[in-house]
Protein backbone atom coordinates (compact mmCIF):
# COMPACT_ATOMS: atom_id res chain seq x y z
CA UNK A 1 0.00 0.00 0.00
CA UNK A 2 1.35 3.37 -0.93
CA UNK A 3 1.31 5.96 1.79
CA UNK A 4 0.68 9.67 1.44
CA UNK A 5 2.44 11.50 -1.34
CA UNK A 6 5.25 13.78 -0.26
CA UNK A 7 3.29 16.91 -1.15
CA UNK A 8 0.24 15.78 0.85
CA UNK A 9 2.42 14.95 3.86
CA UNK A 10 4.01 18.41 3.66
CA UNK A 11 0.59 20.07 3.44
CA UNK A 12 -0.67 18.14 6.49
CA UNK A 13 2.46 19.08 8.44
CA UNK A 14 2.10 22.76 7.55
CA UNK A 15 -1.62 22.81 8.37
CA UNK A 16 -0.85 21.24 11.76
CA UNK A 17 1.89 23.80 12.32
CA UNK A 18 -0.47 26.64 11.37
CA UNK A 19 -3.05 25.36 13.85
CA UNK A 20 -0.40 25.23 16.57
CA UNK A 21 0.59 28.81 15.70
CA UNK A 22 -2.95 30.15 15.50
CA UNK A 23 -4.79 28.19 18.20
CA UNK A 24 -3.35 30.08 21.20
CA UNK A 25 -4.09 33.40 19.47
CA UNK A 26 -7.77 32.46 19.40
CA UNK A 27 -7.78 32.76 23.18
CA UNK A 28 -6.30 36.25 23.33
CA UNK A 29 -9.91 37.41 22.94
CA UNK A 30 -10.94 35.18 25.82
CA UNK A 31 -8.50 36.41 28.35
CA UNK A 32 -10.36 38.75 30.71
CA UNK A 33 -7.17 40.62 31.57
CA UNK A 34 -6.84 41.61 27.89
CA UNK A 35 -10.51 42.55 27.84
CA UNK A 36 -11.95 39.78 25.72
CA UNK A 37 -15.26 37.98 25.76
CA UNK A 38 -15.43 34.91 27.98
CA UNK A 39 -16.32 31.66 26.34
CA UNK A 40 -18.47 29.29 28.36
CA UNK A 41 -18.54 26.59 29.56
CA UNK A 42 -15.14 25.33 28.36
CA UNK A 43 -13.33 28.10 30.16
CA UNK A 44 -15.57 28.29 33.21
CA UNK A 45 -12.86 27.00 35.53
CA UNK A 46 -10.24 29.19 33.96
CA UNK A 47 -12.41 32.27 34.24
CA UNK A 48 -13.10 31.55 37.89
CA UNK A 49 -9.33 31.39 38.39
CA UNK A 50 -8.88 34.80 36.77
CA UNK A 51 -11.69 36.35 38.73
CA UNK B 1 59.20 92.74 4.76
CA UNK B 2 58.69 89.39 3.13
CA UNK B 3 59.76 87.46 6.30
CA UNK B 4 57.67 89.68 8.55
CA UNK B 5 54.59 89.11 6.40
CA UNK B 6 55.22 85.32 5.91
CA UNK B 7 55.26 84.20 9.58
CA UNK B 8 51.68 85.24 10.45
CA UNK B 9 50.52 83.72 7.17
CA UNK B 10 52.18 80.36 8.04
CA UNK B 11 50.67 80.47 11.52
CA UNK B 12 47.29 81.21 10.00
CA UNK B 13 47.74 78.29 7.58
CA UNK B 14 48.68 75.91 10.43
CA UNK B 15 45.69 77.04 12.48
CA UNK B 16 43.40 76.55 9.49
CA UNK B 17 44.87 73.04 8.94
CA UNK B 18 44.34 72.16 12.62
CA UNK B 19 40.79 73.45 12.40
CA UNK B 20 40.16 71.29 9.34
CA UNK B 21 41.51 68.23 11.18
CA UNK B 22 39.26 68.84 14.18
CA UNK B 23 36.21 69.78 12.13
CA UNK B 24 35.05 66.15 11.43
CA UNK B 25 35.21 65.36 15.17
CA UNK B 26 32.71 68.15 15.71
CA UNK B 27 30.28 66.36 13.43
CA UNK B 28 30.53 63.02 15.26
CA UNK B 29 30.51 64.65 18.71
CA UNK B 30 26.69 64.67 19.15
CA UNK B 31 26.45 60.98 18.21
CA UNK B 32 29.36 60.08 20.51
CA UNK B 33 27.81 62.11 23.34
CA UNK B 34 24.49 60.29 22.93
CA UNK B 35 26.23 56.89 22.86
CA UNK B 36 28.27 57.73 25.97
CA UNK B 37 25.17 58.98 27.81
CA UNK B 38 22.94 56.10 26.71
CA UNK B 39 25.33 53.13 26.87
CA UNK B 40 28.71 53.85 28.42
CA UNK B 41 27.52 55.79 31.46
CA UNK B 42 24.91 53.17 32.57
CA UNK B 43 27.46 50.41 31.97
CA UNK B 44 30.11 52.10 34.12
CA UNK B 45 27.47 52.98 36.74
CA UNK B 46 26.18 49.41 37.00
CA UNK B 47 29.72 48.04 37.34
CA UNK B 48 30.38 50.65 40.06
CA UNK B 49 27.13 49.82 41.90
CA UNK B 50 28.08 46.14 41.94
CA UNK B 51 30.82 46.98 44.46
CA UNK B 52 28.47 48.89 46.75
CA UNK B 53 25.64 48.07 49.11
CA UNK B 54 22.77 50.15 50.46
CA UNK B 55 20.42 52.53 48.68
CA UNK B 56 21.23 55.07 45.94
CA UNK B 57 21.51 57.94 48.41
CA UNK B 58 23.62 55.97 50.89
CA UNK B 59 26.09 53.70 49.11
CA UNK B 60 28.57 51.71 51.19
CA UNK B 61 31.62 50.18 49.53
CA UNK B 62 31.65 46.39 50.09
CA UNK B 63 34.28 45.24 47.59
CA UNK B 64 33.46 41.92 45.95
CA UNK B 65 30.99 40.87 48.66
CA UNK B 66 28.04 41.16 46.25
CA UNK B 67 29.68 38.74 43.81
CA UNK B 68 30.58 36.31 46.61
CA UNK B 69 27.00 36.55 47.85
CA UNK B 70 25.67 35.66 44.40
CA UNK B 71 27.45 32.31 44.32
CA UNK B 72 26.14 31.47 47.78
CA UNK B 73 22.56 32.39 46.87
CA UNK B 74 20.63 29.28 45.75
CA UNK B 75 18.07 31.49 44.00
CA UNK B 76 20.80 33.05 41.83
CA UNK B 77 22.33 29.65 41.04
CA UNK B 78 18.83 28.33 40.23
CA UNK B 79 18.17 31.34 37.99
CA UNK B 80 21.48 30.85 36.18
CA UNK B 81 20.74 27.13 35.69
CA UNK B 82 17.25 27.96 34.38
CA UNK B 83 18.82 30.30 31.82
CA UNK B 84 21.18 27.51 30.79
CA UNK B 85 18.29 25.01 30.61
CA UNK B 86 16.34 27.42 28.42
CA UNK B 87 19.35 27.59 26.07
CA UNK B 88 18.27 24.08 25.01
CA UNK B 89 15.39 25.76 23.16
CA UNK B 90 17.89 27.26 20.67
CA UNK B 91 18.91 24.01 18.88
CA UNK B 92 15.28 22.77 18.94
CA UNK B 93 14.08 26.06 17.47
CA UNK B 94 16.85 26.10 14.84
CA UNK B 95 16.21 22.53 13.64
CA UNK B 96 12.41 23.07 13.52
CA UNK B 97 12.79 26.38 11.68
CA UNK B 98 15.17 24.77 9.17
CA UNK B 99 12.82 21.85 8.50
CA UNK B 100 9.85 24.18 7.99
CA UNK B 101 11.88 26.58 5.83
CA UNK B 102 13.09 23.68 3.64
CA UNK B 103 9.50 22.48 3.19
CA UNK B 104 8.36 26.03 2.35
CA UNK B 105 11.29 26.32 -0.06
CA UNK B 106 9.70 23.59 -2.19
CA UNK B 107 7.07 26.32 -2.83
CA UNK B 108 4.12 24.03 -2.28
CA UNK B 109 0.63 25.47 -2.59
CA UNK B 110 0.00 28.23 -0.05
CA UNK B 111 3.61 28.42 1.16
CA UNK B 112 3.48 32.21 1.53
CA UNK B 113 0.33 31.98 3.68
CA UNK B 114 1.91 29.30 5.87
CA UNK B 115 5.00 31.47 6.28
CA UNK B 116 2.85 34.43 7.35
CA UNK B 117 0.88 32.29 9.83
CA UNK B 118 4.02 30.87 11.43
CA UNK B 119 5.48 34.39 11.65
CA UNK B 120 2.36 35.81 13.32
CA UNK B 121 3.26 34.91 16.95
CA UNK B 122 6.64 36.62 16.54
CA UNK B 123 5.08 40.05 15.93
CA UNK B 124 2.77 39.86 18.94
CA UNK B 125 3.78 41.52 22.21
CA UNK B 126 5.31 39.09 24.68
CA UNK B 127 2.92 40.41 27.35
CA UNK B 128 -0.19 39.32 25.40
CA UNK B 129 1.40 35.97 24.68
CA UNK B 130 2.36 35.49 28.31
CA UNK B 131 -1.15 36.36 29.51
CA UNK B 132 -2.78 34.11 26.91
CA UNK B 133 -0.54 31.17 27.73
CA UNK B 134 -1.05 31.63 31.46
CA UNK B 135 -4.75 31.32 30.64
CA UNK B 136 -4.22 28.26 28.46
CA UNK B 137 -1.79 26.44 30.71
CA UNK B 138 -3.13 26.97 34.22
CA UNK B 139 -4.42 24.00 36.22
CA UNK B 140 -8.04 24.46 35.03
CA UNK B 141 -7.02 26.12 31.78
CA UNK B 142 -7.94 25.38 28.20
CA UNK B 143 -5.29 22.72 27.59
CA UNK B 144 -6.05 20.67 30.69
CA UNK B 145 -9.83 21.04 30.19
CA UNK B 146 -9.47 19.71 26.63
CA UNK B 147 -7.21 16.85 27.72
CA UNK B 148 -9.73 15.80 30.37
CA UNK B 149 -12.57 16.01 27.84
CA UNK B 150 -10.66 13.68 25.54
CA UNK B 151 -10.16 11.26 28.47
CA UNK B 152 -6.46 12.10 28.55
CA UNK B 153 -6.62 13.45 32.08
CA UNK B 154 -3.39 11.64 32.96
CA UNK B 155 -1.55 14.02 30.63
CA UNK B 156 -3.05 17.10 32.28
CA UNK B 157 -0.36 18.69 34.40
CA UNK B 158 0.01 21.82 36.44
CA UNK B 159 2.17 23.27 33.68
CA UNK B 160 2.98 26.56 35.39
CA UNK B 161 2.52 25.55 39.01
CA UNK B 162 4.86 22.56 39.19
CA UNK B 163 8.57 23.08 39.75
CA UNK B 164 9.34 20.20 37.36
CA UNK B 165 7.24 21.38 34.43
CA UNK B 166 7.49 25.15 34.63
CA UNK B 167 10.86 25.69 32.90
CA UNK B 168 10.12 23.33 29.95
CA UNK B 169 6.72 25.05 29.64
CA UNK B 170 8.32 28.50 29.43
CA UNK B 171 10.79 27.02 26.92
CA UNK B 172 7.85 25.77 24.84
CA UNK B 173 6.24 29.22 24.83
CA UNK B 174 9.56 30.78 23.74
CA UNK B 175 9.90 28.24 20.90
CA UNK B 176 6.29 28.87 19.87
CA UNK B 177 6.93 32.60 19.58
CA UNK B 178 10.46 32.70 18.17
CA UNK B 179 10.07 29.90 15.62
CA UNK B 180 8.47 32.22 13.06
CA UNK B 181 11.55 34.47 13.05
CA UNK B 182 13.79 31.52 12.17
CA UNK B 183 11.39 30.28 9.48
CA UNK B 184 11.20 33.68 7.78
CA UNK B 185 14.96 34.27 7.97
CA UNK B 186 15.84 30.79 6.67
CA UNK B 187 13.14 30.81 3.98
CA UNK B 188 14.43 34.15 2.68
CA UNK B 189 18.01 32.84 2.66
CA UNK B 190 16.98 29.65 0.85
CA UNK B 191 15.18 31.68 -1.81
CA UNK B 192 18.42 33.59 -2.41
CA UNK B 193 20.44 30.42 -3.15
CA UNK B 194 21.30 30.54 -6.88
CA UNK B 195 19.11 28.18 -8.91
CA UNK B 196 22.12 27.23 -11.10
CA UNK B 197 23.72 25.48 -8.12
CA UNK B 198 20.63 23.34 -7.56
CA UNK B 199 20.24 22.62 -11.28
CA UNK B 200 23.91 21.69 -11.58
CA UNK B 201 23.56 19.31 -8.63
CA UNK B 202 20.43 17.79 -10.17
CA UNK B 203 22.21 17.26 -13.48
CA UNK B 204 25.05 15.57 -11.57
CA UNK B 205 22.45 13.15 -10.21
CA UNK B 206 21.95 14.53 -6.68
CA UNK B 207 18.76 13.37 -4.97
CA UNK B 208 16.33 15.79 -3.29
CA UNK B 209 17.75 14.94 0.12
CA UNK B 210 21.36 15.46 -1.09
CA UNK B 211 20.40 18.86 -2.53
CA UNK B 212 18.89 19.91 0.83
CA UNK B 213 21.75 18.57 2.94
CA UNK B 214 24.80 19.23 0.76
CA UNK B 215 23.80 22.31 -1.25
CA UNK B 216 21.11 24.35 0.49
CA UNK B 217 22.20 24.01 4.13
CA UNK B 218 25.90 24.83 3.52
CA UNK B 219 24.81 27.82 1.45
CA UNK B 220 22.94 29.33 4.40
CA UNK B 221 25.43 28.22 7.06
CA UNK B 222 26.42 31.78 7.99
CA UNK B 223 22.80 32.68 8.57
CA UNK B 224 22.24 29.59 10.72
CA UNK B 225 25.23 30.65 12.86
CA UNK B 226 23.81 34.17 13.10
CA UNK B 227 20.40 32.85 14.13
CA UNK B 228 21.82 30.51 16.78
CA UNK B 229 23.87 33.28 18.40
CA UNK B 230 21.07 35.86 18.26
CA UNK B 231 18.58 33.41 19.75
CA UNK B 232 21.05 32.34 22.44
CA UNK B 233 21.49 36.01 23.42
CA UNK B 234 17.69 36.45 23.35
CA UNK B 235 17.08 33.41 25.57
CA UNK B 236 19.80 34.56 27.95
CA UNK B 237 18.82 38.19 28.27
CA UNK B 238 15.37 38.93 26.82
CA UNK B 239 12.91 36.52 28.40
CA UNK B 240 11.97 38.56 31.44
CA UNK B 241 8.47 39.31 30.11
CA UNK B 242 7.54 35.64 29.71
CA UNK B 243 8.71 34.75 33.20
CA UNK B 244 7.15 37.81 34.81
CA UNK B 245 3.76 37.40 33.14
CA UNK B 246 3.58 33.60 33.26
CA UNK B 247 4.92 32.77 36.72
CA UNK B 248 6.60 35.76 38.43
CA UNK B 249 9.52 33.39 38.97
CA UNK B 250 7.39 30.85 40.85
CA UNK B 251 6.56 28.40 42.18
CA UNK B 252 9.09 29.13 44.93
CA UNK B 253 11.64 30.66 42.50
CA UNK B 254 11.62 27.46 40.41
CA UNK B 255 11.24 29.45 37.18
CA UNK B 256 13.35 32.45 38.11
CA UNK B 257 15.86 33.51 35.46
CA UNK B 258 18.74 35.95 35.81
CA UNK B 259 16.73 38.89 34.50
CA UNK B 260 13.95 38.18 36.97
CA UNK B 261 16.50 37.82 39.78
CA UNK B 262 17.92 41.24 38.83
CA UNK B 263 14.44 42.80 38.77
CA UNK B 264 13.43 41.16 42.03
CA UNK B 265 16.54 42.32 43.87
CA UNK B 266 16.91 45.73 42.26
CA UNK B 267 13.31 46.89 42.34
CA UNK B 268 11.40 44.74 44.83
CA UNK B 269 14.09 44.17 47.48
CA UNK B 270 16.02 47.41 46.88
CA UNK B 271 19.32 45.51 46.84
CA UNK B 272 20.91 47.56 44.06
CA UNK B 273 24.41 46.16 44.67
CA UNK B 274 23.32 42.52 44.38
CA UNK B 275 21.22 43.28 41.29
CA UNK B 276 24.13 45.15 39.68
CA UNK B 277 26.52 42.25 40.37
CA UNK B 278 24.01 39.90 38.69
CA UNK B 279 23.79 42.33 35.74
CA UNK B 280 27.58 42.18 35.36
CA UNK B 281 27.51 38.35 35.37
CA UNK B 282 24.71 38.34 32.78
CA UNK B 283 26.61 40.90 30.71
CA UNK B 284 29.72 38.70 30.77
CA UNK B 285 27.72 35.65 29.65
CA UNK B 286 26.05 37.60 26.83
CA UNK B 287 29.46 39.17 26.05
CA UNK B 288 30.97 35.72 25.45
CA UNK B 289 28.23 35.00 22.90
CA UNK B 290 28.68 38.41 21.27
CA UNK B 291 32.46 37.82 20.95
CA UNK B 292 31.77 34.40 19.35
CA UNK B 293 29.35 36.08 16.94
CA UNK B 294 31.83 38.83 16.02
CA UNK B 295 34.60 36.25 15.45
CA UNK B 296 32.30 34.22 13.21
CA UNK B 297 31.51 37.36 11.25
CA UNK B 298 35.18 38.29 10.98
CA UNK B 299 35.96 34.75 9.78
CA UNK B 300 33.18 34.97 7.21
CA UNK B 301 34.62 38.25 5.92
CA UNK B 302 38.08 36.71 5.36
CA UNK B 303 38.93 36.40 1.66
CA UNK B 304 38.64 32.93 0.21
CA UNK B 305 35.95 31.81 2.63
Amino acid sequence: MRGLSRGAAQQILLIALSLVSLYPLWFIGDCPKIGGVRRQPLLAGANRWWA
Amino acid sequence: VTQGGGAPSARHHRAAQKGRRLWPYGFVLPAVAVLVAAFLYPLVAVIRFSFYSGSLGNLIYVGTANYEGLWQDPVFIGSLLNNLKLLATVPIMTVLALIIALILNAQIRGWQQYRAIVFLPYILPATSIGLTFSFLLQENGVLNTQLRRWHLGALAQDWLGSATHVVPTIGGVIIWQQLGFGVVVFAAALLAVPQELIEAARIDGATGWQIQWSILLPQIRRLIEFFVIVEAITVLSSIFTYVYVLTKGGPADASSVMEYYIFDNGFDNGAIGVASAAVVVLLLLAGVLIVIYLRLRARAAEPGR
